[in-house]
């Protein structure tokens, strides 16, 4: 599939003056803090990936807006590598400052109750300056409602952005963040815009604003719009067949098709008083004859695991769901809006004061990387599965569909040369662990003089030749390795790597080898760590021998295990696995139970 | 590291090309041209050099560079060049600019094109030195493929091939029984670089044999095209061994690698889940030693049934059980052991008592 376009957005920083912990406050951008610094990384990396991006800001950029509030947002803006013409800014009402609004009013008419009730363009004074500033040369027009338009010919989509805010605080008290659009003026100024513009007739439409024009979440029917000014504004965009709303207020991100419309909003950016923070990315893409419109939502969490900050950014994925379909005006296109989910690996939030076991257990720099590929060709797999009598679990990570291509298999490839120079591990002996361990290890294997041998998974032995199961080492290397490096796909809690050494082995080498009083340290390096709790000591906290550096961490369902009176394990599952009882998934079995 | 050094009683040959394949393949982070490679960058030129200095070569052992597949260098390649501390130098099938950015200009005397080996704006032999002609006249270009030949051979011999200890040995997946067996795994222990020299002729063997065959390719004519197709070609391996060799194999050739873990019971279920072969894409089937090609035949339907194109098989050895009239075209293999090896081997020799058995014999 091509990328055609790029539309990153986020909505509701709420950037705020008050010493209020459910705020973003300016101190927390002034002092560059941890979530201000994620956040900024996260869209600035992003954002540079591909050429064809933008960014929509759909308001509440400040939460009073006071000259500080909007002097921090300047700050935040300058701080992205972004150039001013691919941002697009409309107002929040929290953009509008309610004491100028007020204060002119008050002038005009005089004081009293009913110079609150008046709407004034003075009341966008700071957020105009601010919007001026940051996206030079751009001019705020308080007078019109189109305030900019974004137009891409590669999607023949355009956007227009709204502004939304002309009657909040005119109305007091519950009602004053209420979203409103004059009709009839927005009616006269498409008018003349789709005169000047021939492509307004025949490209798909999209308008962003502030408010919620739909109200999903909250029975609170103050949210959004005034009832009959919602269902006007509908009948308008049906009339103009607008494809698709694009907004933020209500701080719950998601897409959704309501008679016809595409309704596209996004959680607030930053506010703590929320359940789910972040942004949103929407990616056009071509596929054959059609163009895909693909959501990514991009979801601030507590992770030490992944990054050197407290927080991170991750995209929350699922299985690809088609929630529109739209016929394309001018040709024979098509735009369908998928929703992408992808499997969230669990990620184990861990106290952030326990600094010196955080730091020494962190996942690779790659981490995000190699989940984005996970997700990406979506190989976690549910179900039941079986790898032998001892070795079974509820989910399945399809390594050999990963490594199948060469751009995954190279990337893995280096960034295990990466670890293990990065880690200073120089080993004495390096050994691949099965099929998998032997495609991922091979540039380690090749680059250097190191002696190099494999081995099949443990608890796969009697499916492999004795041929196979031997160690092939030099004789005299034997009593002299000081430090084995070990390079698998998958460890999950240890035990294959335990038993290459002490269990089933047969093959004098190993014997040897591992039970040699020279062996002072086994380092492994995995793509995937599939326990609960990553530990770099994965066999046992006091046993330092065994250092393991996961690139990543992917959280596998184990199926349920036990002993029965001998103390053997035999077909426990087949009583007490809940989905094997109740047929919930298909059974997978990758042995010859026999 | 510098894998094509191979040492013989008369010289010490390196190929360029292998070295500069292996440093995009291996070396580089980003490996985008693999053995397509035909620039001798400095950085490989650097390696060498040093590599030669650290040799300490006395003044009468002769060193043969083979610059065959390079069609250029860096530009002040001479500087470099000039850091290498013996004279004693023949150059293969180098360019005409390959050798002028080597070597001053004024240096380059006429007696090289004299011997005859100027051809095509290529010196088939080059030397500054007129003595080593005279000396090195009795080699022939073939000989310097042959040490490697020999070493191979050698390895092979001495390091993998082994005696079962009951003699018979029931072959894993053919109705034979095997006196011998090889231990692939071996080859990598005894010697990594040669390890990998192997498999840059082996992906050479991919790269032009492959090339020449109507049903697989036609009309391409520089080295982009020939590393964008082979891009699209996906080696399928299925056991421990080959799955090293194809993942080997496919840093220096840029093509993707399928592993389906022993093709049996296991992979029943894996094709219940997703469905690996792509319709209409090409794989070759790697294998470290083709015996009867019963692991080919199997793999070779698998593709087929699953709609894939099947275009051949790689192995590191292979047994002529048949005459080359019966056996299967489409395979290539770097050591082959037929009936001829057999015959003219020493008495003394692993390979003259080399059998495949049945319960008639």
């Amino acid at each position: 599939m091509e990328n055609l376009l790029n539309i990153y957005h986020f909505s509701d920083l709420h950037i705020s003056e008050k010493s209020n912990s459910s705020i973003i406050e300016i101190e927390e951008i002034n002092n560059n803090g941890d979530r201000y610094i994620a956040f900024k990384n996260a869209i600035n990396k992003e954002f540079a990936k591909t050429k064809n991006n933008i960014l929509i800001v759909s308001g509440d950029i400040a939460d009073t807006a006071s000259e500080n509030e909007y002097q921090a947002a300047s700050k935040f803006f300058n701080d992205l590598d972004i150039l001013n013409e691919r941002i697009f800014i409309i107002p929040g009402n929290h953009d509008i400052n309610e004491k100028d609004n007020t204060t002119f009013w008050c002038q005009k008419v005089g004081r009293g109750e009913n110079c609150q009730k008046f709407e004034s363009i003075e009341k966008y004074n700071e957020f105009s300056k601010f919007y001026e500033s940051v996206l030079t040369p751009k001019k705020f027009n308080a007078n019109k409602i189109i305030i900019d338009k974004f137009i891409c010919d590669s999607t023949q989509t355009m956007i227009l952005f709204l502004n939304s805010c002309s009657k909040c605080y005119a109305i007091q008290g519950d009602y004053s963040g209420m979203g409103f659009i004059n009709v009839s003026q927005l009616e006269n100024e498409i008018e003349e815009l789709s005169k000047n513009e021939k492509k307004y007739s025949t490209y798909n439409k999209f308008i962003c604003f502030h408010q919620n024009i739909e109200i999903n979440y909250t029975l609170d029917t103050k949210n959004g719009f005034e009832t009959q000014n919602r269902k006007n504004i509908e009948d308008l965009f049906k009339k103009e067949k607008i494809k698709g709303v694009i907004y933020g207020h209500q701080h719950t991100g998601d897409n959704f098709n309501k008679n016809g419309l595409f309704h596209l909003n996004v959680d607030s950016l930053l506010k703590n008083n929320t359940d789910n923070k972040g942004f949103n990315l929407y990616s056009l893409e071509k596929e054959d004859k059609r163009i895909v419109f693909k959501q990514n939502i991009f979801s601030l969490r507590t992770n030490e695991l992944h990054n050197n900050s407290n927080f991170t950014f991750f995209i929350l994925s699922n299985p690809t769901e088609e929630v529109l379909s739209m016929p394309n005006a001018t040709n024979s296109q098509e735009i369908i809006a998928n929703k992408v989910i992808h499997n969230v690996p669990q990620i184990e939030n861990k106290d952030s004061e326990n600094d010196v076991s955080v730091n020494s257990n962190k996942l690779s720099e790659y981490s995000e990387k190699l989940l984005e590929y996970v997700k990406k060709i979506n190989i976690v797999k549910t179900g039941h599965f079986h790898w032998s009598d001892t070795s079974r679990a509820h989910n399945w990570i399809d390594i050999p569909q990963l490594l199948n291509k060469k751009k995954y298999l190279d990337n893995i490839q280096n960034w295990i040369l990466d670890i293990k120079n990065k880690n200073n591990i120089n080993p004495d002996l390096i050994i691949a662990l099965g099929l998998e361990g032997n495609l991922i290890s091979v540039k380690v294997a090749l680059e250097n003089e190191i002696p190099f041998s494999y081995l099949p998974y443990s608890y796969r032995y009697n499916d492999h030749t004795p041929l196979e199961k031997e160690l092939k080492i030099e004789s005299n290397l034997l009593n002299k390795v000081k430090s084995l490096l070990i390079i698998t796909d998958v460890v999950h809690d240890g035990k294959t790597i335990k038993n290459i050494g002490y269990n089933i082995n047969e093959d004098e080498n190993i014997k040897k080898l591992f039970n040699s009083k020279t062996l002072e340290k086994v380092y492994i390096i995995s793509m995937f760590f599939t326990g609960t709790n990553f530990n770099r000591y994965i066999l046992d906290e006091k046993d330092k021998k065994y250092e393991l550096y996961p690139i990543t961490q992917i959280h596998i369902v184990e199926c349920p295990y036990d002993n029965n009176e001998d103390g053997k394990e035999i077909n426990y599952w087949k009583t007490k696995c809940d989905i094997y009882c109740n047929k919930l998934d298909k059974i997978y079995k990758f042995y010859n139970e026999n | 590291m510098i894998i094509s050094h191979i040492k013989s009683n008369n010289f010490h040959y390196f190929n360029i090309h292998a070295e500069v394949s292996y440093y995009h393949s291996f070396e580089e982070k980003n490996n985008t041209v693999g053995i397509y490679a035909n620039v001798f960058d400095n950085k490989v030129l650097v390696k060498l050099i040093e590599y030669l200095n650290e040799l300490k070569l006395s003044n009468n052992e002769l060193i043969i560079l083979d610059f065959n597949h390079i069609n250029n260098l860096d530009p002040n390649a001479h500087t470099e060049f000039y850091k290498l501390k013996t004279n004693k130098i023949l150059f293969l099938n180098i360019k005409n600019d390959c050798i002028r950015k080597l070597i001053l200009a004024e240096n380059i005397h006429n007696f090289n094109r004299d011997k005859g080996y100027f051809n095509n704006n290529t010196y088939l032999k080059f030397s500054y030195d007129e003595d080593i002609f005279n000396k090195e006249n009795v080699i022939e270009i073939e000989d310097y493929f042959f040490e490697f030949e020999k070493k191979l051979l050698f390895i092979i011999e001495n390091n993998c091939l082994k005696e079962h200890k009951n003699n018979n040995s029931l072959h894993h997946s053919s109705s034979i029984y095997l006196p011998y067996y090889f231990d692939i795994k071996e080859i990598l222990t005894v010697n990594k670089k040669f390890y990998i020299l192997c498999m840059y002729y082996l992906s050479k063997k991919i790269t032009t044999n492959f090339d020449d065959k109507n049903w697989y390719i036609t009309n391409i004519d520089d080295q982009d095209s020939k590393a964008k197709h082979f891009k699209n070609i996906t080696l399928f391996c299925q056991n421990l061994n080959s799955s090293f060799i194809a993942s080997t194999i496919a840093k220096f050739i840029l093509s993707d690698v399928m592993i389906l873990d022993h093709i049996g019971p296991i992979n029943r279920v894996y094709n219940e889940i997703e469905k690996k072969i792509n319709h209409g894409e090409k794989y070759i089937t790697v294998g470290d030693v083709i015996c009867l090609g019963t692991e080919v035949r199997i793999s070779k339907n698998i593709i087929e049934f699953s709609g894939g194109q099947f275009i051949g098989n790689i192995s590191l050895i292979r047994i002529m059980t048949l005459e080359n009239q019966h056996a299967f075209t489409n395979a290539f293999s770097l050591f082959e052991i037929n009936k001829n090896l057999i015959s003219k081997s020493p008495d003394s020799s692993k390979f003259k008592n080399f059998k495949i058995k049945t319960a008639l014999d």
